[in-house]
């Protein structure tokens, strides 16, 4: 059996995918966190369950809105699970009115009911479900309540038939009647009430017939088809809700009590920075300054040994360079941000868990309306904090094809956990125990940088109407933990991974580029390197931004096109074969290769790192978004170009303020 | 060249080897090969999603 889930944004879809088939999807406290469907099997079963992005209605407005409608009305799966907040039943019983008249059976799964007590309400399942004609079962998705309930309903196919519930006034059920007689094929009620509401999906099969009807009823109502018969949706929703509810006291939640605060007009910016400054605080200040040191032993230690070990095993010097110089210090050099990369994963995903994600999404809203772009386009930019690429495909979500265009472009601007061992190393060098403080200000330098291009690129390039954002703020929820854990580790795992293949490789072909000249002669000075000659022929483009003639520093940053971490990685095998063996982990050393480095061209650096042309990953992401090679190269160097001037703009006004000059 | 020299040589040809051919042949046509969440996603999704 085909089991489609479907429910409202934020319902809990994705919870109960998890809890009934038990895969890991990522969940979020937010609306929209699933914008594909995805398939998976119900435990102890052969039955496929199909998670659907959250629609509110089968009248969908939006791409992913529109992959529901599809599947659950076109595809026609055995049973639909409507998935409801019972915080909200009032709305998500709009989409189980719609869902009744498919041809298709129906459970409704009635999530969060532990919530309700807190809200002072009692909701009679039985009740419901003899008014419905369909089963009722009670859930909690994130406690994992009433799912083996659901399971044996499932199972046993004990889902009561769809009865095609009555819901309208005589007069239109009777017009609808007269509709379905002439239709053929399935979901005919559904269909004929289409045909009613003038949905310019079903327009083609309407008759002759279909439009005297039409007439008629807006003649007697005075009002069109489509809202009379969403009144009459809500007239329906509103007595059965007398039915089985029951109001007592509404007590002030804590969420309420948290809302005043978090949503406060003055307060909510103060305090958004705030936390997103305690981020980079813990990261990249507290956690950075605790372990950079016993990594850096560690990897010192790791080096002399297989260096001592290969020396007496007969291995010749090269061998030694190529795994201490090359593999030992490019893939270590990433690996020791793996402690506060670890922080930064779990404090993100603390903020999307909680719910407190979405009540910034609400007050930036207005802001981002203002300067022409979507309130969706903030969850690109939140999921971007963690990678750009899924950053870039969330765009996706957006239905403006201008406001897509801009979210694609400007998404990567937002500092990726790929480019923390960046900034990670230069603030921690250079700004000691005010690292968390710089960190945190690149991170709102490139806030302030994206209203600014969104401002322009609306007036000036992407012309057209805004489009408008509506959202819900889910209830805030202690973590799950074990969510938690499973989703940072993940993402933990990807980093290692990352450095264990493409760095690992980037840092070999550095090592060789290193190594040799261009006559292919090994053991030549650094300087006459295949790399040197490479870097030397770029290096007056960096010229600018750092204040010095640097090959080194020229080919790092353009190995950021492969991976952000690359930057680093490669900055520690050029310090290390430019030195000693054993002190290759100095990058930033006085007298070593980025010696010449200072706080001001270090933050240019840092800025021209963060905003040019992301890896190549993303970039791949972004050409199948803006739909085409021509557009992400256009893209790209856009990026590029402004992470340049910005650069020297930092350059100069830092130099200038310092005295530099 | 000593013996710890060539081993040295063949294990770095044989890891270049398996993770240009992984990340540039086996999964060419894999749009989602950079994607980080990739080993949690599906055939299913992967097709709605690159429609």
């Amino acid at each position: 059996m085909r089991i489609a889930l479907v429910g409202n944004q934020n319902s809990g879809k994705t919870s109960l995918f998890n809890a009934l088939t038990g895969a890991h999807q990522k969940v979020g406290n937010w609306p929209g966190v699933t914008i594909e469907r995805k398939e998976g099997r119900i435990k102890g079963s052969k039955h496929t369950l199909i998670d659907l992005p959250g629609i509110y209605s089968l009248s969908p407005y939006s791409p992913e809105e529109e992959v529901s409608r599809q599947y659950a009305v076109e595809e026609k799966p055995d049973i639909i699970i409507n998935i409801i907040d019972v915080t909200s039943l009032e709305r998500s019983l709009y989409l189980t009115t719609q869902l009744l008249e498919l041809d298709c059976k129906v459970i409704i799964a009635l999530n969060m009911s532990d919530l309700l007590d807190k809200k002072g309400i009692k909701i009679d399942s039985k009740a419901l479900e003899e008014a419905l004609h369909t089963t009722v079962v009670e859930v909690s998705a994130l406690k994992g309540t009433g799912i083996d309930k659901l399971i044996k309903i499932i199972n046993e196919n004990q889902v009561l038939d769809n009865v095609h519930l009555p819901i309208y006034a005589t007069d239109i059920e009777k017009s609808i009647k007269k509709i379905e007689a002439e239709l053929e094929g399935s979901h005919q009620r559904f269909v004929a009430v289409k045909l009613l509401e003038r949905d310019p999906r079903y327009q083609k099969s309407a008759t002759d017939l279909d439009q005297q009807l039409i007439k008629e009823i807006e003649e007697k109502y005075g009002l069109d088809t489509e809202e009379i018969i969403a009144n009459q949706r809500y007239d329906f929703i509103t007595e059965l809700r007398k039915k089985v509810c029951t109001f007592g006291p509404r007590k002030v939640t804590i969420t309420d009590r948290l809302d005043k605060v978090f949503l406060n007009k003055f307060a909510a910016l103060p305090i958004f920075a705030a936390i997103m400054f305690l981020i980079y605080f813990l990261a990249v200040g507290v956690v950075g300054s605790a372990t950079v040191g016993w990594i850096e032993e560690l990897m010192e230690g790791l080096s002399e040994w297989v260096s001592g070990a290969l020396e007496n095993g007969g291995a010749s010097e090269w061998s030694i360079s190529l795994v201490v110089d090359g593999v030992i210090a490019g893939v270590g050099a990433i690996l020791s941000f793996v402690p506060q990369l670890i922080i930064l994963f779990l404090c993100i995903c603390l903020l999307e868990t909680t719910g407190y994600m979405s009540r910034i999404t609400f007050f930036l809203d207005r802001l981002f309306r203002k300067i022409g772009l979507s309130g969706k386009a903030l969850i690109p930019f939140i999921v971007g904090t963690g990678c750009s690429v899924p950053g870039v495909m969330a765009a996706r979500a957006i239905e403006n094809a201008e406001e897509k265009k801009m979210t694609v472009i400007l998404t990567p601007f937002i500092p990726c956990s790929a480019k923390l061992p960046i900034i990670a190393l230069f603030a921690g060098h250079f700004f000691g125990p005010n690292s968390g403080i710089v960190s945190a200000s690149l991170y709102f330098f490139a806030v302030i940088v994206i209203i600014l291009l969104a401002y322009l690129l609306r007036k000036f390039v992407f012309k057209g109407e805004n489009s408008s954002y509506i959202s819900e703020l889910p209830e805030y929820k202690l973590p799950n933990f074990k969510y938690l854990f499973r989703d940072v580790s993940e993402k933990t795992l990807a980093f290692i991974k990352r450095a264990g293949t493409i760095i690992l490789l980037c840092s070999i072909v550095i090592w060789v580029l290193l190594s040799f000249n261009w006559k292919f002669e090994y053991g030549v000075e650094v300087a006459d390197s295949i790399l040197a000659s490479i870097g030397n022929a770029l290096a007056w483009l960096f010229y600018p931004m750092i204040g010095h003639w640097s090959w080194e520093a020229t080919v790092s940053a353009v190995q950021g096109l492969v991976a952000k971490e690359q930057v680093v990685s490669s900055m520690a095998i050029i310090a290390g074969l430019s030195e000693d063996v054993t002190e290759g982990h100095l990058i930033l050393a006085e007298g070593g290769a980025f010696g010449y480095f200072n706080s001001v061209s270090a933050y240019a650096f840092m800025v021209f790192n963060l905003f040019s042309a992301p890896c190549f990953g993303a970039l791949g992401a972004m050409k199948r978004e803006l739909g085409g090679t021509k557009a992400m190269l256009k893209a790209a160097f856009f990026q590029t170009g402004i992470a340049w001037v910005l650069a020297i703009l930092v350059f100069l006004v830092g130099s200038l303020l310092t005295g530099g000059f | 060249m000593s013996a710890l020299d060539i081993i040295i040589l063949i294990a770095v040809i044989v890891v270049v080897g398996l993770i240009v051919f992984f990340a540039l042949f086996k999964n060419r046509k894999n749009p989602c090969r950079f994607c980080p969440y990739a080993q949690s996603c599906n055939k299913d999704k992967r097709e709605s999603c690159y429609r």
